[in-house]
């Protein structure tokens, strides 16, 4: 049985972590603590070692009893320091931007710009990108309300799928045509430009992919 | 976006004309940055006056190292689209005392600092407009520069991870 993956979320507000959580369960890992401060999140990562952390850029530093909110810079100075003190953590910084009123129902996705529009953000591609000798990864993402999600990709096909699909009903079209023999002639052309349509998606799926790795950006050996 | 419409949005240059915006324009690179690297390091000289005309960089200062060796940089401020960063090519001695690292793919305006100043020099009305916005900035940098230093007194360093 695989292993859940264990996930420290940290941002300051209360919106942000729960679409950050949203995004995390949605693939089947696990949020095993939420922070909304540079000390709580480095508190919570040295004594839980998560398998990963999600970590807002904008995160305050916070000072005293009253635990006064100073420069809310530190998203990338606990990144860091969870980065170079853990080993098996893999360490992701978001940038979760979001228009208007993010109003907390959870109704929000995070989306990433691709080649072919919104695509939604997968936790697992970031968390794979995150693996080592990087170990630490700055990604970008919109906070998008489910209506438009919906539109950029949710549950619909994107547009290298649906490439994809069209390809395969070719091939499959094209084959049936072929083997009653009445209309082979138009069958073998049928299927074989399903199978270049299909071959088009993949590619184009894997392009899109790549590509939104190398946004994502990977931090070098000989960064900070 | 052109070049004179990213200057006449940042800050610094709003308040100059159409005229004096292109011949700033004509001295300005664009270059870009992926996620994660460096715009500038700390120490090297400082040669380009920078605008962020896309993008999020964060400007750190590098702590001294603590007593088991490790040591680390502290964010002070992040700047954002139309701000500018590299304001050390501009004020002597000309060299960076932060490093730069930037959080998201970024589009920078490089702005050659030697021939700003000798524009700045030779026209005292662009020159006080830029200097006069620049202060500014400056001040704004060093407010965030204090609250970052008296915020990092309770960060727990990694030295004392042995604490929790």
């Amino acid at each position: 049985m695989e292993k859940r993956i264990g996930v420290l979320i940290a941002s300051e507000q209360p919106q942000v972590r729960d679409i950050f959580e949203g995004m995390v369960k949605k693939e089947g890992a696990m949020v095993i603590a939420r922070a909304r401060d540079v000390n709580s999140a480095l508190r919570l990562a040295r004594h839980l070692r998560p398998d990963a952390a999600l970590i807002d850029t904008y995160l305050p530093h916070v000072i005293g009893l009253d635990a006064n909110r100073l420069s809310r810079t530190g998203g990338l100075d606990a990144a860091t320091i969870i980065s170079g003190e853990m080993s098996r953590t893999q360490v992701i910084l978001m940038d979760a931007r979001h228009s208007g009123a993010v109003d907390g129902t959870g109704e929000y996705l995070l989306t990433r710009e691709s080649a072919w529009g919104k695509m939604p953000l997968r936790f697992r591609e970031l968390y794979r990108d995150a693996a080592r000798p990087a170990g630490l990864i700055f990604a970008s993402a919109d906070a998008v309300t489910q209506p438009v999600a919906a539109e950029a990709g949710g549950d619909r096909l994107s547009t290298p799928e649906r490439f994809m699909l069209v390809g395969g009903l070719g091939i499959f079209a094209g084959w049936f045509l072929t083997l009653t023999m009445v209309g082979a002639l138009v069958g073998i052309p049928l299927a074989a430009a399903g199978a270049l349509t299909m071959l088009a998606g993949l590619a184009v799926r894997r392009l899109s992919s790549r590509r939104a790795r190398q946004r994502a950006g990977r931090r070098g050996s000989t960064g900070l | 976006m052109k070049i004179e419409e990213s200057l006449k949005m940042c800050r610094v240059f709003s308040e100059l004309n159409q005229a004096d915006v292109q011949k700033i324009a004509v001295m300005t690179e664009l270059k870009e940055y992926e996620a994660g690297a460096a715009v500038f390091q700390k120490g090297e000289p400082a040669r380009k006056f920078l605008v962020l005309q896309e993008g999020k960089v964060a400007l750190q200062r590098t702590l001294p190292a603590t007593q088991s060796g490790v040591q680390r940089s502290i964010t002070i401020d992040i700047v954002s689209t139309n701000e500018v960063i590299g304001w050390s090519a501009l004020v002597e001695p000309h060299v960076h005392d932060l490093s730069t690292l930037c959080l998201q793919q970024a589009r920078v305006l490089h702005i050659d600092g030697i021939e700003l100043k000798k524009l700045m020099l030779h026209e005292p009305k662009i020159g006080y407009g830029v200097m006069k916005e620049l202060i500014k900035v400056i001040a704004s940098r060093l407010e965030e520069t204090t609250y970052v230093l008296a915020s990092e007194r309770l960060v727990a360093m990694p030295a004392a991870a042995g604490a929790f």
